[in-house]
């Protein structure tokens, strides 16, 4: 019994110094040659900003996982929370441009810089791949005086709304403003930490509207406390094809949240490629046909170059409205 | 309420599978809970992704068990090391360490078992019963009531005022001056970051709690020895007596009713309950003098109060769909993966998912309660580690933990900078839980102060108008006063014999 406890050590021992070896070999021969393509050679980080459990986290998860079969490397989802997506940018942009790490974006990627004057900004990164927008919806008080997108136009006009947010130069707040500007409308802002208490303080009749996800609201627009009142996207959204789009009464106001992947600016195309291919044919997997239903979230795909010249223009978009809206 | 509904949650419950799923999130949240830097919210999400496979009850009871455990689980470092596991067990310092230092770490234990159970529990009935009405209620809180509730919190920093009341207060300041930093959310301006992004969030809560309390003490620790580690003190009696249970039951009832109504504010929460229920549990006792040196209603009172705020969050949760804190918001996401959504449809599409979550929420109180009641022998016997080997491990555990919060380096110089901050606090005899009273209240009263007035168009009669915001505000000044009107009661009444 002991002699056989002792061999099985012995053996463990064998086979860690092994590994050892034939790691270290790995090694030593997996310098990349100008060449030959071998990427990916060791796991990916995909790095996310937001918090275990929230909306980028469970979007960096879903995606990492229905992608590691397809990139042939494990996935590692790393949470880098902070400063609205300032921490992760920082850690991204100062990590090598080899494919080895990735970053999932949001809107932030151009509105924190913007807003918060963070010094890394969309330029120090390669856009790989746009997968979807959130849609922006206004809602209201079921029972309130806001009825329809008439009722606040109206009522704007006869006294000042108070319109909850969720923070300062958010895409919500931004929708507001610019309604703000075209329809003549007086708004005071009320901005709020998180959904929580801006949703429950628009239950219980503290501000008269606000700006959310679709996803955030479905269960209180179905149980009619709240209702949906306009949709600040092209078209209006197959799950609440009763809320017309801002559009259609003439306010040409679209925003939007995308998401995405970028990596470190300097990437390797072929590198850029791979990433975009993996990450596109995960798409097709139950598990994220199953997060768009879930999240409401519109899928919409663009390649490296796409995503790129989109970011931009969002870039001037923002600039503009958030300059105009004396907040830069 | 439907008792046949909740009968039908039992038998759901009660199947071999669900009742070890349950305590095996209850025994991994008490772990998480007790060790400082791993908070409730944190627990949660670490083993969220464990309940994808499992039937929505099973899945939500084990998740909803690691969040009850942990708030109780808090209580078991706060006592043994002087150091809070999460926030909401930092009242639980005060009386629980002092009763490990006087040798009746057992009964400080137990008492904070038992009135965790108590609160928890019946703040689930409470939860069963009422939640549709105090949903309601809870609506009713708009940025003007959130204030005065913040006013009133931030008043407690006069009962936690040892020795000197200036001190006390000069502590609060501290706090709410820390608070301040980070990016001011109502226009966007960065406060006191100093071009660091690290800081735009403001300091991060968890490296400067164990900085305060864990370092800091390991720090005091080190130079005089032997006051953290009893190794020689005779342990004597585990748990409470009857008779002491006695005494404190007036305590824990009304914890249990503060700390659930508290709990079912959305952004309030355990942490705002505990520090209001010893304070009330202070104002209300027979023995005020008691408070600080050793009370095991002093253990009581913030115990129960914290455990029975976990019922109440429930509330907004389950029949608003609305996440009050950091630990709900998460749950609202294994809500979504399991394909149910709460709020107002809950009761409607998933009425029988809603009930067997009560009846798990009962179970996993009671879970705790047996692993704890159990668990105190084992628990002391931390007390016996040499110091040579606590203190490192702390030290080691505070690290991993500043670090876990965010992945973040800084986070680690935060800890080790209010680690040296709260040795100096401890050395001058400047009270610590001040700061972090200030630091949870600051940023909600600043906060919604600044919505009110939005709200109002700039106008302070928002603060006399709305009926609850007035008497919270009157209660806050006749709080603040209560001390000096009851010294004066009892001089009239010796007067007057």
């Amino acid at each position: 019994m002991f002699n056989k406890k002792r061999s099985f050590v012995l053996l463990l021992v064998i086979a860690l110094m092994a590994s050892l070896v034939v790691t270290g070999c790995g090694n030593t021969s997996g310098t990349t040659t100008v060449a030959e393509f071998k990427y990916p050679e060791k796991p990916v980080n995909l790095v996310v900003w937001g918090s275990p459990g929230g909306g980028s986290d469970i979007f960096g998860r879903t995606l990492g996982k229905a992608s590691e079969g397809l990139l042939g490397k494990p996935i590692v989802v790393e949470n880098k929370p902070g400063g609205g997506g300032a921490t992760a940018m920082a850690y991204i942009a100062a990590e090598k441009a080899d494919g080895y790490t990735t970053l999932a974006v949001t809107t932030n990627l151009v509105l924190t810089p913007l807003t918060k004057g963070t010094p890394n900004t969309f330029a120090d990164f390669d856009p790989v791949i746009m997968v979807g927008k959130d849609a922006t919806m206004t809602i209201a008080n079921f029972a309130g005086e806001f009825q329809s997108l008439d009722d606040v136009i109206r009522i704007g006009k006869e006294r000042t709304l108070k319109w909850g947010t969720f923070g300062i130069g958010t895409t919500d707040h931004v929708a507001a403003a610019i309604l703000e500007k075209l329809t003549g409308i007086t708004v005071d802002f009320v901005p709020f930490d998180g959904g929580g208490e801006a949703m429950a303080a628009l239950l219980g009749g503290h501000i008269d509207l606000l700006n959310g996800n679709p996803s955030e609201v479905a269960s209180q627009i179905e149980a009619e406390q709240l209702r949906g009142l306009g949709i600040y996207s092209e078209e209006r959204l197959v799950k609440y094809n009763d809320v017309p789009t801002f559009k259609e009464f003439g306010y040409d106001i679209i925003v939007e949240t995308w998401r995405g992947i970028v990596v470190p600016k300097g990437t390797p195309d072929d590198v850029k490629n791979k990433l975009y291919e993996s990450f596109k044919a995960a798409l097709d997997d139950p598990s994220m046909v199953k997060y768009y239903e879930d999240n409401d979230i519109v899928k919409e795909v663009m390649n490296g170059s796409d995503f790129s010249n989109f970011i931009t223009e969002q870039n001037e978009f923002f600039k503009t409205i958030l300059t105009d809206m004396g907040i830069i | 309420m439907d008792l046949g509904l909740l009968l039908n949650g039992f038998v759901e419950i009660l199947v071999p599978y669900n009742i070890m799923i349950t305590f095996f999130g209850v025994l991994m949240g008490m772990l998480f809970g007790a060790l400082p830097g791993i908070n409730a919210s944190m627990g949660v999400a670490l083993l969220l992704p464990l309940t994808y496979g499992m039937t929505p009850i099973a899945g939500l009871t084990m998740l909803l068990g690691i969040y009850c455990g942990a708030i109780y689980g808090g209580s078991i470092t706060a006592i043994l090391i002087n150091t809070p596991g999460t926030t909401a067990a930092a009242c639980t310092t005060f009386d629980g360490h002092k009763l490990a230092q006087q040798g009746k770490a057992g009964k400080a234990l137990g008492m904070a078992t038992i009135s965790s159970y108590i609160g928890g529990t019946f703040s689930v009935i409470v939860l069963i019963v009422l939640a549709p009405v105090l949903a309601k209620v809870a609506l009713k809180f708009g940025p003007p009531e959130y204030f005065a509730l913040a006013v009133f919190g931030l008043s407690i920093i006069t009962s936690l005022a040892g020795d000197s009341f200036i001190k006390a207060i000069m502590s609060g300041v501290f706090g709410l001056m820390v608070a301040t930093v980070g990016m001011d959310m109502m226009n966007g301006t960065p406060r006191y970051t100093f071009d660091q992004i690290a800081l735009l969030d403001g300091f991060s809560f968890i490296p400067v709690l164990i900085g305060l309390f864990a370092v800091s003490q390991v720090l005091i620790n080190v130079e005089t020895s032997r006051s953290l580690s009893m190794k020689d003190t005779k342990i004597q009696g585990m748990l409470p007596s009857l008779s002491e249970m006695k005494s404190v039951g007036p305590t824990i009832a009304r914890s249990s009713v503060i700390g659930t109504l508290v709990g079912i504010l959305p952004g309030a929460g355990a942490t705002i309950a505990s520090f209001i229920c010893y304070n009330e549990g202070k104002r209300w006792s027979k023995h005020p003098e008691e408070f600080g040196n050793g009370s095991l209603e002093g253990v009581a009172a913030p115990e129960a109060g914290n455990n029975a705020a976990t019922g109440g969050a429930m509330v907004p949760l389950l029949s608003l769909g609305i996440p009050g804190s950091e630990t709900t918001a998460i749950l609202l996401g294994a809500f979504m993966i399991q394909g149910i959504s709460p709020g107002p449809l809950l009761f409607r599409d998933n009425i029988h998912v809603a009930y067997g979550i009560f009846a798990g929420l009962l179970l996993a109180n009671l879970a705790f309660l047996i692993i704890g009641l159990f668990g105190v022998k084992l628990f002391v016997k931390i007390l016996q580690i040499p110091e040579r080997l606590l203190m490192p491990l702390i030290v080691s555990m505070a690290f991993v933990g500043s670090f876990a919060v965010k992945n973040s380096l800084f986070n680690v110089g935060i800890m080790m900078a209010f680690g040296l901050i709260g040795y100096f606090m401890r050395k001058l005899k400047f009270p610590i839980t001040p700061v972090v009273l200030a630091l949870v209240l600051g940023p909600m009263a600043e906060a919604s102060l600044r919505r009110a007035l939005i709200l109002s168009g700039g106008s302070w009669m928002i603060f006399v108008q709305r009926p609850i915001t007035f008497v919270l505000l009157i209660i806050t000044v006749i709080s603040v006063m209560f001390p000096i009107i009851r010294e004066k009661m009892t001089g009239k009444k010796a007067n007057s014999i």
